[in-house]
């Protein structure tokens, strides 16, 4: 009780300072009997540095607006209920927590984006263990520096309505925001950022959200590690976007006419390293990629596993696992200009007469049909017919008769073992 | 063979009268032909058809100016185009109808900040809460130029081989 | 009509008596069972049965009963001689062959299926294939009867039905594909559902991946193809178009048997 939510300063003189003032902090309590009914009163009350304690029940109290440096703490999961009309709670203050509440039923708006919980221009705020439910936008962060997102589980209404289901976790112009843990589904985007910097969005569980898991749009110099995408309408789409680091996520059954697992559209300089892909239409679609390293990743029964456009270049692409993918790779354009080796294909039928574990003949990974229909869309209406079988028949018997140059000339024997951290 | 060769072409006589309107858009579904990002937002889609009765869509007017800027399509090709009207979610109007808010506060897709309106009343509502100034159809290719310059060549992609 | 029946079940029987149709079902067992046993993964073994059916039947169904028509030519004129219509002969032949050849496929695909229990995921798909064998059956039965009336010759019939099962399964997907290369400035989703129904394959085809996971690897135009062959207008459409692919061509042949004096 009364401590402090983030840590003061490091100096001990400011220190001693600050826990002098600290022995004035207060706890007030809000609850249906109690002396304080109302968390509008409370914060009233408050000074900085206080702890609001909120009792179980229902309060709906429109817009609770904290513009204090307070804790405001629930207990047995308060509910604040935005009744469809309002926005819940508007955080304007520096260094607030609110953690232990059950935020529901924001208002919806066409021209303001409602949220349950909104932070706008504040810093070291904390936002931990709260359920949100059927709000329009969850958590919405806007011009935030530094701060934390946690443990929250967050469900949208599920509707899939284009112009009434915001985001689960938002971020406009923020910097140093840390995303963890949290379960986001039945939104539009589970997370989504743009113009945000230097963040981690660490183990985080999006799934069912109707457009992307997780969305990034000119966020540079961002890491995404060890989440999990699956079900959503599409996987991740990091778009126009620098140096973002990718490490250890699972994008799983992201299936659909339009879906992929991860999509890469103008994006540079980036690394997606020990991520597994397990049946998504296209595991990674690559639209205007360059410098990127894709290493070590499995990609196992999707539809595609690559699909890699020609404005990309100078991308690598090594010592990952094809595993039973209905088509490896995909591209529109004869040429390449991206390097692709040693990477092991379960389809690939070559031989290892030196034994030196590396296939003595090129693997083409890109189907004839496959470039048919990434350059004439209309033709996939072949799919399956006898002519297309005929055609890959073809062309595994005589591999000359492949249209893309595209080629693995070192493909491996057996699969690259890389660990998963679990 | 011949048969069904003649009877495609009696089909292209159909197809050659292009209705001047533009198709539904399915949110959620169809993806931009500029961004590759999913169409979401009703509030700021938009459309393109050709003369031979292609349909380009887009998930926000400043990806319809790329597009065109780009001269993927040539200018003389292009049948009509179309944005989302701000104030009336899902109604597709002619770029040449409507009115173009540009505000920082309106956080269109792609992050050029623009909103179309077909309506004076819904855009003078709308300056009032977001402020910003008004453009027209053309001047909005220009502002997507000055802002986008640089990427509008390197896209070229699609169907070169 | 009572004649025709009685003419039916006593072809029936002569038909059940050739070893080379049980063959037929034999293969289609084996078949299915082996792909069962390569794979435990339904969805894949469907596909593969997909495959298979789409060049098999057509092939096997259009081949013997071309051959047939001219092997029991004899018969026929025999027959011709009695007291019997000759569209009632025609078509009870017909009837006969068609229904033999899709039991024989149906118990062929079940006895494979069988052979793994019937603890099936994908029930659905399995009779959506088993709807589109029929179909393809009745189909290649009828183009056969058609070939054999047209041509006296034993030769040019089945020529006729080798040149039509080639164009069916191959030579129209080529054509299709040259439309789609050609008009590529075009949208081309309908255009191309149109040039599907002129061809009994590819609307088999269709009725089964249309049903299935992998219909989302045609992105966009599968959409479009979905809305069109795939709702359930469409599935009318392409039922109704697989229906007059099984009826059209034999009532052409019934037509022209009922005038020809042979």
């Amino acid at each position: 009780m009364g401590r402090p939510a983030s840590p003061p300063p490091h100096a001990p003189l400011l220190l001693t300072l600050l826990l002098a003032a600290l022995s004035f902090a207060q706890t007030l309590v809000v609850c249906k009997d109690c002396r304080i009914t109302s968390i509008k009163k409370a914060l009233e009350l408050a000074k900085d540095g206080d702890t609001i304690l909120v009792k179980g029940g229902t309060y709906r109290e429109g817009t609770i607006v904290v513009n204090k440096r307070v804790r405001l703490v629930g207990e047995g999961y308060p509910t604040l209920d935005g009744q469809r009309k309002y926005e819940v709670l508007k955080v304007t203050a520096d260094g607030v927590t609110v953690e232990g509440f059950r935020i529901v039923n924001s208002g919806v708006s066409e021209l303001e984006d409602l949220a349950g919980l909104k932070v706008e221009g504040a810093s070291g705020c904390v936002i931990k263990d709260n359920l949100f439910e059927n709000n329009f936008w969850a958590v919405y962060l806007s011009g935030v520096r530094g701060c934390r997102v946690e443990d929250n589980l967050i469900k949208g209404s599920g509707e899939q309505s284009e112009a009434y289901t915001g985001n689960g976790i938002h971020l406009w112009h923020c910097e140093r925001v840390l995303i963890r843990r949290n379960r986001i589904e039945g939104h539009r985007d589970g997370i989504y950022l743009e113009f945000v910097k230097d963040s981690l969005i660490l183990e985080n569980e999006a799934r069912n959200n109707w457009r992307y898991g997780l969305h990034f749009m000119f966020s540079h110099g961002n890491t995404y590690a060890r989440n999990l995408f699956e079900r959503n309408g599409a996987g991740v789409a990091v778009m126009y976007t620098k140096k973002v680091v990718m490490v250890n996520n699972t994008f799983r059954d992201n299936w659909g006419d339009s879906s992929y697992g991860l999509l890469l559209k103008a994006i540079t300089d980036s690394l997606v390293v020990n991520n597994r892909f397990y049946r998504n239409t296209v595991g990674i679609l690559m639209d205007e990629c360059q410098r990127t390293l894709i290493k070590e990743n499995d990609f196992v029964e999707n539809g595609w596993a690559v699909k890699l456009w020609a404005n990309s270049a100078n991308n690598t692409i090594t010592y990952n696992n094809f595993l039973a993918n209905t088509f490896d790779f995909a591209t529109n354009s004869r040429r390449s200009e991206n390097e692709l080796r040693r990477n092991y294909w379960s389809a690939y039928r070559g031989y290892d007469l030196n034994r030196d574990g590396i296939g003595d003949v090129p693997y083409k990974p890109v189907k004839l049909f496959a470039y048919i229909v990434e350059n004439n869309p209309a033709a996939s209406v072949l799919l399956k017919s006898p002519l297309v079988e005929l055609l890959n028949l073809a062309e595994e018997a005589f591999p000359a008769l492949t249209a893309v140059e595209l080629k693995d000339p070192e493909p491996l024997l057996r699969r690259v073992e890389w660990r998963f951290y679990e | 063979m011949i048969r069904a060769l003649s009877l495609f072409l009696l089909l292209l006589l159909f197809a050659c009268e292009v209705k001047p309107e533009p198709e539904p858009i399915r949110y959620g579904k169809d993806a931009c032909a500029w961004c590759r990002m999913i169409i979401a937002d009703a509030g700021f889609a938009a459309e393109l058809k050709t003369k031979k009765g292609k349909v380009y869509k887009f998930d926000a007017p400043e990806c319809l100016a790329a597009f065109v800027l780009s001269g993927q399509i040539k200018k003389d090709e292009i049948l009509g185009m179309w944005v989302a009207d701000f104030a009336q979610k899902g109604k597709l109007i002619p770029v040449e109808q409507a009115k173009f808010l540009v505000s920082e506060k309106i956080k269109s897709p792609m992050g050029l900040n623009i909103a179309a309106f077909s309506s004076e009343e819904d855009l003078e509502e709308a300056k009032r809460v977001f402020g910003g100034r008004v453009l027209t159809w053309e001047e909005v290719l220009q502002y997507v130029k000055e802002r986008w310059g640089d990427q509008l060549h390197r896209h070229h992609t699609h169907h070169s081989s | 009509m009572k004649k025709s029946l009685e003419l039916l079940l006593y072809e029936l029987a002569h038909l059940l008596r050739i070893k080379g149709l049980w063959f037929y079902a034999l293969s289609v067992a084996g078949v299915s069972a082996a792909f069962f046993f390569l794979t435990g993964d339904e969805r894949k073994v469907l596909l593969s049965l997909l495959s298979f059916t789409l060049l098999a039947v057509p092939l096997v169904s259009g081949f013997f009963s071309v051959s047939y028509f001219y092997d029991t030519k004899e018969f026929t004129e025999f027959l011709l001689a009695q007291p019997v219509g000759r569209g009632e002969l025609l078509f009870a032949r017909w009837a006969a062959l068609a229904l033999a050849l899709t039991l024989l496929y149906a118990a062929g695909v079940a006895a494979g299926l069988t052979l793994k229990g019937f603890s099936l995921q994908e029930k659905a798909g399995f009779l959506w294939l088993a709807l589109s064998g029929t179909f393809l059956t009745l189909s290649f039965c009828s183009l056969a009867f058609l070939a054999g009336v047209l041509f006296d010759d034993k030769a040019k019939g089945v020529s006729a039905v080798l040149a039509a099962w080639l164009y069916f399964t191959l030579l129209h997907d080529a054509l299709i594909l040259t439309v789609v290369y050609l008009f590529k400035d075009y949208p081309l989703e309908k255009p191309v559902v149109l040039l599907t129904l002129l061809s009994p394959v590819d609307l088999a085809r269709l009725l089964v991946v249309l049903r299935l996971d992998v219909a989302a690897l045609m992105g966009l135009t599968g959409t479009v193809i979905k809305e069109l062959l795939g709702s359930f207008k469409g599935t009318l459409l392409s039922i109704s178009a697989l229906v007059l692919w099984s009826l059209v061509p034999f009532t052409l042949s019934w037509l022209l048997f009922r005038k020809k004096d042979l």
